[in-house]
């Protein structure tokens, strides 16, 4: 395997220190190549530790353990000329599109500064070309958008821009966290399908990171499910989500109200997640506390990662399956991509 | 027993021709424009319509809390036989968390964070008293005030120790159970819960739905629920009315409208809903979304509706009933009505 592109090596991220601390994410193995355009869903409830993961990958915080590599090297140990490919290689895309955006200065000013920054353009007349072309590209009428004020559009269209600012830098990998949380279910395919766009006809990867198993679905090959900063299962979203095997997986798919009246779904009930406990001290099985399959053995020691027939997934009920060395994904995930496909069918892995 | 658990009245609330506007510098927005509707007593009745659609100002409009430049523009809204829109103010006041009470869109992330929920909770109670006796603070004890709290507290599910605790201290799930035991102390006969999950983790929200469920069994409430997930309302309601561009595009009882949607609306977001048994492509609406400030003439939705003909643009329909229980607003069924 070459070297790749963004690699986490037994990363660990603590809050705060003593009684107060909080394991955000807690020995996390993980590698994005370069070989094949691909999209890595990451998947957990509200405090799981996502939004961890984006900025320990972002570059925004430091690991309290374990190493972030870009291309190879530590990111604290980038070189200039490194760092300026990191910076645009790696792209983001967050939650909140008015976030990025300065109200005083029309929207243009967005598009143009990275297009100035990388020097990517060589004149006026081709940057206003990339420019266009870019918000063609996510979908947008540039005659409608260029000229505007942020306020002026809806949040549709801001997140859209600021999708089109990110192709803008070519780069190979894009980190969305949440980008669909604060817009409609009726644009959210809008921006889901320019995320597709992106993917296929321009090769850059996503990490893309939700609490929505259901778009997750939509767009992704891979499925990682996160508990507690703890790796619950992962494996080809398809699976994961049709025959989910782990535990919590179970409860989340479960969990989801679907269209169908026959479902009885405000029947089951749920032990409560011990909201608002400190999620730092526990040994063991982090889901112990909730899990109707509860044993013994899960309240002495961390399960590790077995690898079942269709996904890797922490939970000593599958015990009699071989671990996964190191806790690395990346090998497993490629090996079971095999067959994999994301939900709506029309794309297969390469290899 | 508890007085929490004491029953209420059920009430009928009849919503007829509800106008809402809003008077901004760029225009008027119609933003509910002839909305008409029953919440039967002890039902739950879902709304449900993409952001924007009128919602929200129903929900504030049924607790004649329109601020301007909104104002309510037409219509009647009964709660038994009063008009709750023709009211004075001051009776208005005797009439709010009392007979029909509001949990907000985004409520559990506005409470006071420096004030400790028992007091946040105190405060509703006393100020509604107060308005009605007039008194400067009402006729209660602290300590029959506390037992209250405590017995909403453990109605919604919590501990009576979280009365002693300050909103950050606690999770998203705690904070909407805090809201809804505001919400309910009064003993409302008609609780409107306005999107009361969507920041919630799914999880969470199945365990807020059932402890709102049990709420409203206890107090033989109705409720009215606004959303936009049709999964959630398809497990939550009796009843859904579909919203569309300030209006309601159809009603039916939730396994009838899933079974066999009738208005176009209607059909499209049922056969665009995510589904993990079969292979889902996007979905999309077609055209433009609706725009308040200059809305389309005839149907609101004939720019988008994919079975158009001649009289959708000129003429705007009425919701009628076409078939028993059966509420549609759509020129396709014209001939259909049964009378
Ligand atoms: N800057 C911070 N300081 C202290 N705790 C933090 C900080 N950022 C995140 N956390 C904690 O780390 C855990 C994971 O948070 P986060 O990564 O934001 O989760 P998610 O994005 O899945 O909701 C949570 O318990 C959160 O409270
Ligand atoms: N205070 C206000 N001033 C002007 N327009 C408003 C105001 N509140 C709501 N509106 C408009 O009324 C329409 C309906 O909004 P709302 O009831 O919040 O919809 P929903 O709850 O369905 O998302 C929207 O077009 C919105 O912009
Ligand atoms: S390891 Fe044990 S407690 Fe954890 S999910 Fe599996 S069975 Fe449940
Ligand atoms: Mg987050
Ligand atoms: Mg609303």
């Amino acid at each position: 395997m070459t070297t790749p592109l963004l690699e986490l090596k037994h990363v660990t991220k603590v809050f705060g220190h003593g009684e107060g601390a909080t394991v955000a994410l807690s020995d996390f193995s993980f590698a994005i190549g370069e070989d094949a355009a691909t999209i890595v869903a990451v998947a957990g409830e509200s405090g799981s530790g996502k939004s961890t993961l984006a900025r320990l990958m972002l570059g925004f915080i430091s690991p309290s353990a374990g190493e972030v590599r870009y291309r190879g090297t530590d990111l604290r140990r980038l070189s200039r000329a490194e760092r300026r490919n990191f910076r645009r290689e790696i792209q983001a895309i967050f939650q909140d599109p008015f976030g990025v955006y300065n109200p005083f200065y029309r929207v243009d000013h967005l598009l143009t500064t990275p297009i100035k920054n990388f020097k990517l353009a060589s004149s006026r007349a081709e940057a206003r070309r990339q420019i266009e072309t870019a918000l063609a590209t996510v979908g947008l009428n540039p005659g409608e958008i260029l000229g505007r004020y942020p306020h002026q559009l809806s949040g549709g269209q801001r997140q859209r821009i600021t999708i089109a600012r990110a192709l803008l830098l070519r780069p190979r990998l894009i980190i969305a966290d949440e980008p669909v949380s604060m817009v409609d279910a009726s644009l959210r395919a809008t921006i889901l399908e320019s995320l597709l766009t992106l993917n296929r006809e321009f090769g850059i990867s996503f990490i893309y990171i939700t609490h929505d198993l259901t778009t997750a679905y939509q767009i992704s090959e891979q499925l990682i499910i996160l508990y507690r900063g703890v790796v619950a299962e992962a494996g080809p979203a398809k699976q994961v989500i049709r025959h989910p095997q782990h535990p919590y997986t179970q409860l989340l798919i479960r969990s989801i109200p679907t269209p169908d009246p026959g479902q009885r779904w405000m029947e089951e009930v749920v032990a409560s997640s011990g909201e608002g406990t400190d999620a730092a001290v526990w040994q063991g099985c982090p889901f112990a506390s909730r899990c109707p399959h509860v044993m013994p053995m899960c309240q002495e020691e961390r399960p590790p990662l077995y690898l079942t027939e269709g996904a890797a997934v922490s939970c000593y009920l599958y015990r009699e399956s071989p671990t996964i060395e190191e806790g690395d994904l990346t090998v497993t995930l490629g090996a079971l991509a095999g067959a994999g496909s994301r939900g709506n069918g029309s794309i297969t892995v390469g290899s | 027993m508890t007085t929490a658990t004491t029953q209420t009245a059920a009430a009928t609330l009849r919503v007829e021709d509800l106008r809402v506007q809003f008077h901004t510098p760029r225009g008027v927005v119609r933003a509910v424009d002839g909305v008409s509707f029953t919440l039967r007593p002890g039902e739950r009745f879902g709304l449900v319509g993409e952001s924007g659609s009128g919602k929200s100002t129903i929900a504030l409009a049924l607790m004649r809390l329109i601020k301007p430049p909104g104002r309510i523009a037409g219509g009647r809204i009964l709660l038994e036989d009063e008009d709750l829109a023709a009211l004075p103010e001051d009776a208005m006041r005797s009439v709010r968390m009392a007979r029909i009470a509001l949990i907000p869109q985004g409520a559990m992330n506005s409470l006071n964070p420096v004030m400790r929920v028992k007091q946040q909770i105190i405060d509703g109670i006393l100020a509604h008293e107060r308005e009605r006796s007039g008194s400067r603070n009402g006729s209660r004890s602290k300590r029959d005030l506390e037992e209250r709290v405590a017995e909403l507290l453990e109605s919604v599910g919590l501990r009576r120790e979280v009365a002693e605790r300050y909103p950050h201290e606690l999770s998203g799930g705690m904070k909407q159970r805090v809201c809804i035991a505001i919400a309910i102390a009064l003993r409302p006969s008609i609780i409107i819960a306005d999107e009361p999950t969507s920041a919630l983790d799914v999880v969470v929200q199945r365990q807020i739905m059932q402890t709102l469920g049990a709420v409203q069994a206890r107090l033989g409430a109705s409720v009215l629920l606004i959303g936009h997930d049709m999964g959630l309302m398809a497990q939550f309601v009796d009843r859904v009315g579909v919203m569309y561009g300030g209006k309601l595009a159809e009603i039916g009882p939730t396994r009838e409208i899933f079974a066999e949607p009738l208005h176009p609306y209607t059909q499209m977001l049922i056969s665009s809903l995510p589904s993990f048994d079969r292979e889902t492509s996007f979905v999309k609406l077609a055209g433009q979304p609706h725009s308040p400030l200059n809305p389309p003439s005839g149907c609101v939705f004939h720019p988008r509706c994919p079975r158009a003909f001649e009289p959708c643009p000129a003429r705007v329909p009425v919701l009628r009933e076409v078939r028993p229980d059966r509420f549609v607003s759509c020129h396709l069924y014209d001939g259909a009505v049964e009378s």
